[in-house]
């Protein structure tokens, strides 16, 4: 690795700090803007006095100076001390974790199936570009663009279990059934409507990054030097327009949890999602700030550990 | 680039990619706008001796909900609503976004770094969730579920405008005005708007489309237009409950709001390549 | 390497290209014998491009129409007809026999393989070669097109090559597989000025090495001249002149042929950079309004009424006896001879 290239890491992580500093102090005034006082669970308990409400205040830095509550939480953010459920004083962190996993295989299925279907229909939109076939596939791409998430999954339920009683109408597991095979159906459908939705991203990257190098003369000359059409496909086509795809899956992400929200609610999985909308209904603020403050922290790593692979694996960019 | 509009018209218009959404837009809008007046059933009007009338029982188009009401008169007076959001949010956001692009675009420096950072800053967060926490910190409504969409909408345009604007400056001709002594005011208005026009009416449309959907997570998951007002997203509340013995509750809402945003979607991608043809296909 | 061969390599008859519209090379028909290099001149539009694609097979959504004929490789006998030859049996003469450079060698070349790796892939797509010998023989190519340090260069991206080098890797990927024919496309027109007389005297040193036979398409009569054994003189999507490179310079047939070169400045001036086809005025008709006269009639000085514009003259024989093959499409060409 040149010193180019530790400059440019540097200074990725130096925008990508700030950034963080700047979405944490975006979560605390939110977390001030909520109505209900951290205090508002202790005022209905029984025998409460302000005496003994002040002393909580005071015991919870609540009579201390913004500025000063900021770097406090701050330095919990950053020690792993998230706060405490509101709901059932469980730390917030670990409520997180506990969640993640659910959310970690659903998004990973709906990765899998996005990727795939975009990744090919790209393809197949930039190999008859101007023909039926590009227009079919951009058109596909831009209906899947409009669907919401929640009707998707409504009309999967009904279709496919309820007419059809293929799968389960939602949730990990039936009672009872610890299979794999149970899992996977109860997979299916989330995977499924969240993988959809989220083909266009790809799909609209691959068909521009693809039709880009098709437009190039070097596909030419491959044909002319008398290599055959599917080495071309994958080692110049598919090589080339993957390669700035790797970026895009940093900017995924996002839309991704987006999706896993909406997908999960819907369906009954019990990951982040569901987690961060059962905590906005019981005003559980904490929890609310964690996942917030968590998928912040997730995007950006991601999308700095998007930016890095980019770097390594780009003959052009390693200097 | 510059725009004619005639010859964008008929760009538009000839090809079904674009004719399709260029009818169908104005016909949903007026629709919605006058179709509840001549309906025979008020969106409000609860008949608990006709519910869950599947579509054209007894009067009813689209059939009634769980309590009567009529869905087509709902789903009007819903889209009225979303389409109201939509356009709002989108003529705020672009107002915003395009002042803000054309700001950052036009200096470099620090501006344009401020600008960018607070964009990227807010982008961290997946956008349904931070709409989701706007909207639970704030009293729900129409002006809340407006503010809070403009919010993370606006970026997109200025995204676009900092981009165009840039493009733009670099220009020789712009280059030679502003040798010549033209004055910011003077190049920004008579060189800079009318140029990047045409892309910030692109990203307008798409960000209907984009407002549209977001309004209907935000009202389906319970955080948006309260019952019993109607809005595209919130008819589909509680159909999920109903799913198996009365599905049309779901999917009747749900198609129009995927047949809307389709078309508003369609619409941009149609007027880009009517704007600028070399850029068809690419 | 013998070029004593009585039958052509190549045999184009009466190549007709069009997409869909109207024709853009029009009833084409030339011969390349073998060891011997053709420039193929004209001005853009002129279908020397689009005519030299079709023979590769190249061209996607094209209406082929006529014969072109490969001659078999020597001692298998049997020769080709290229035109409507299916894409699996075309791809595999691309490279191994037939071949093809283009103009601009960077975006001809993989920017994310190096050149090691480029190469070993066409090998391996056309020869039995692997592990060493795979390497040798990469090796042995570049010393083949003269870069000096071959082994540094296999490891090298394109774009760390100056244009020169990236258009002799470029060469020597295309003669990889030894083939009997190679196309090149305008290969010196994007380099510098020292550059291109480089590269061509590589190629022709190549040919005067291998025997391989070369059409070399440009619209800079200058580089025709330092090259060609033989100039084909092609104007809308025609040959109007076809003649061997000592005869054509120093007396042509055509009128355009004589409008071209009176045009270009001296010789040696040219080679400077100023060569490009001084087109004479006018422009040359586009595929749709060619009509049925003599093409070049509304920018000829000599055009006669009756005779230049009845009908289109017929490409005829105007060698004298014993002479080398000299065609030429002009009515007038024998009042008009010097």
């Amino acid at each position: 690795m040149g010193s180019g290239n530790i400059l440019y890491v540097l200074r990725l992580g130096g925008l990508k700090l700030l950034l963080l500093l700047l979405v944490s102090i975006a979560g605390f005034v939110l977390l001030h803007l909520a109505p209900g006082d951290p205090l508002s669970q202790f005022t209905l308990a029984p025998g409460m006095t302000a005496e003994r409400l002040a002393q909580i205040a005071h015991g919870m830095g609540l009579d201390q100076p913004l500025w000063r509550q900021y770097l406090h939480w701050l330095y919990g953010i950053m020690t792993g001390d998230w706060g405490r459920s509101f709901r059932d004083q469980a730390p917030v962190l670990g409520i997180i974790v506990s969640h993640l996993a659910a959310t970690v295989e659903l998004g990973l299925a709906a990765l899998a199936i996005s990727f795939t279907l975009g990744v090919g229909m790209g393809l197949l939109g930039a190999l008859r570009s101007g023909r039926v076939l590009d227009d079919v596939t951009s058109v596909v791409s831009i209906v899947l663009f409009s669907l919401p998430t929640f009707w998707l999954g409504l009309v999967f339920i009904y279709v496919f279990s309820v007419r059809l009683h293929w799968f389960p109408t939602g949730n990990v597991s039936s009672p009872g059934d610890r299979s794999v095979v149970g899992y996977l159906r109860h997979l299916a459908l989330p995977a499924l409507t969240l993988g959809l939705v989220s083909v266009p991203v790809w799909s609209r990257y691959m068909r521009t990054f693809a039709g880009e190098i098709l437009k190039q003369d070097q596909i030419r000359t491959a044909r002319a030097l008398g290599l055959s059409s599917g080495r071309i496909i994958v080692h110049r086509l598919l090589r080339g327009a993957l390669l700035p795809m790797i970026p895009v899956a940093g900017i995924y992400l996002p839309t991704l949890l987006s999706g896993a929200l909406v997908t999960e609610t819907v369906f009954s999985w019990p990951g982040i999602g569901r987690l961060f909308l059962d905590s906005l209904q019981y005003r559980d603020y904490p929890v609310v700030m964690g996942v917030l403050m968590f998928s912040a922290i997730l995007v950006l790593l991601s999308s700095t550990l998007a930016e890095l692979v980019h770097h390594a694996a780009d003959p052009r960019l390693r200097a | 680039m510059t725009m004619r509009l005639p010859s964008v018209l008929r760009r538009l218009l000839s090809h079904p990619r674009g004719m399709v959404p260029a009818f169908y837009v104005p016909a949903i809008i007026v629709l919605c706008a006058i179709g509840p007046w001549l309906l025979p059933f008020g969106e409000l009007h609860v008949d608990l001796y006709h519910r869950f009338l599947p579509p054209l029982g007894d009067g009813h188009l689209l059939g009634t909900d769980e309590i009567g009401r009529d869905v087509l008169s709902r789903v009007l007076m819903g889209g009225r609503v979303s389409l109201l959001v939509g356009v709002v949010s989108t003529a705020i956001s672009t107002l915003i976004g395009t002042t803000v692009g054309i700001v950052a675009g036009y200096h470099a420096g620090l501006s344009r770094f401020l600008i960018t950072t607070v964009i990227d800053t807010v982008l961290c967060f997946p956008v349904v969730f931070l709409l989701l926490t706007l909207a639970a910190v704030l009293h729900p409504g129409i002006g809340t579920i407006i503010g809070i969409i403009t919010l993370v909408s606006w970026m997109e345009v200025a995204r676009v405008a900092q981009a165009q604007t840039r493009i733009v400056r670099q220009q020789d001709y712009v280059t030679a005005v502003v040798a010549m002594g033209a004055g910011d005011a003077q190049v920004l208005f008579r060189e800079i708007l009318p140029n990047i026009l045409p892309a910030i009416i692109v990203s307008a449309t798409l960000n209907i489309a984009r407002a549209i959907l977001l309004e209907s997570y935000v009202s389906y998951l319970g955080y948006g237009i309260q019952p019993p007002d109607a809005s595209w997203g919130n008819l589909l509340n509680n159909a999920q409950e109903y799913l198996e013995s009365d599905p049309w509750l779901a999917i009747i809402p749900g198609a129009v709001i995927v047949l809307t945003v389709v078309m508003f979607n369609l619409l941009g991608d149609a007027l880009r390549d009517a704007i600028d043809p070399a850029r068809r296909g690419s | 390497m013998t070029r004593k061969t009585t039958s052509p390599l190549l045999s184009v008859r009466n190549l007709t290209v069009s997409f869909g519209g109207p024709d853009i090379v029009d009833d084409l028909s030339f011969e390349i014998g073998h060891g011997e290099i053709v420039a193929l001149v004209g001005e853009s539009g002129s279908g020397k491009s689009v005519g030299s694609l079709a023979v590769m097979g190249l061209l996607e959504n094209a209406d082929i129409r006529g014969s072109a004929c490969l001659a078999g490789a020597q001692g298998a006998g049997g020769d080709t007809e290229l035109v409507g030859l299916p894409a699996r049996q075309m791809r595999a003469l691309r490279g191994r026999r037939i071949s093809m450079i283009f103009q601009d060698p960077l975006s001809s070349l993989d920017p994310l393989q190096t050149i090691g790796s480029q190469i070993r892939e066409v090998l391996r797509a056309h020869t039995p070669l692997k592990g060493p010998a795979l390497r040798a023989r990469a090796i042995a190519l570049l010393e083949q097109v003269g870069i000096v340090d071959p082994e540094g260069c296999l490891t090298l991206l394109p774009q760390r090559l100056s244009g020169g080098m990236r258009q002799r890797v470029m060469i020597a990927l295309a003669i990889a597989a030894e083939p009997d024919l190679l196309f090149a496309d305008e290969p010196t027109t994007a380099l510098d000025v020292t550059v291109q007389a480089q590269v061509l005297r590589l190629l022709k040193g190549l040919r005067d090495q291998t025997g391989m036979a070369m059409v070399f398409i440009t619209h800079n009569l200058a580089v025709a001249s330092a090259i060609a054994d033989r100039v084909i003189v092609l104007y809308a999507g025609q040959v109007v002149e076809d003649a061997p490179a000592e005869v054509f310079f120093r007396r042509p047939a055509m009128p355009y042929s004589r409008a071209l070169l009176s045009a270009a400045p001296r010789l040696e001036a040219v080679m400077g950079g100023y060569g490009h086809l001084e087109a004479p005025r006018g422009q040359v008709p586009s595929p749709g309004q060619r009509g049925t006269a003599c093409r070049f009639a509304s920018r000829c000085d000599d055009v006669r009424e009756g005779v230049c514009l009845a009908a289109m003259p017929p490409l005829v024989s105007i060698a004298g006896p014993g002479e080398t093959n000299h065609t030429v499409r002009c009515a007038r060409w024998e009042e008009l001879a010097p």
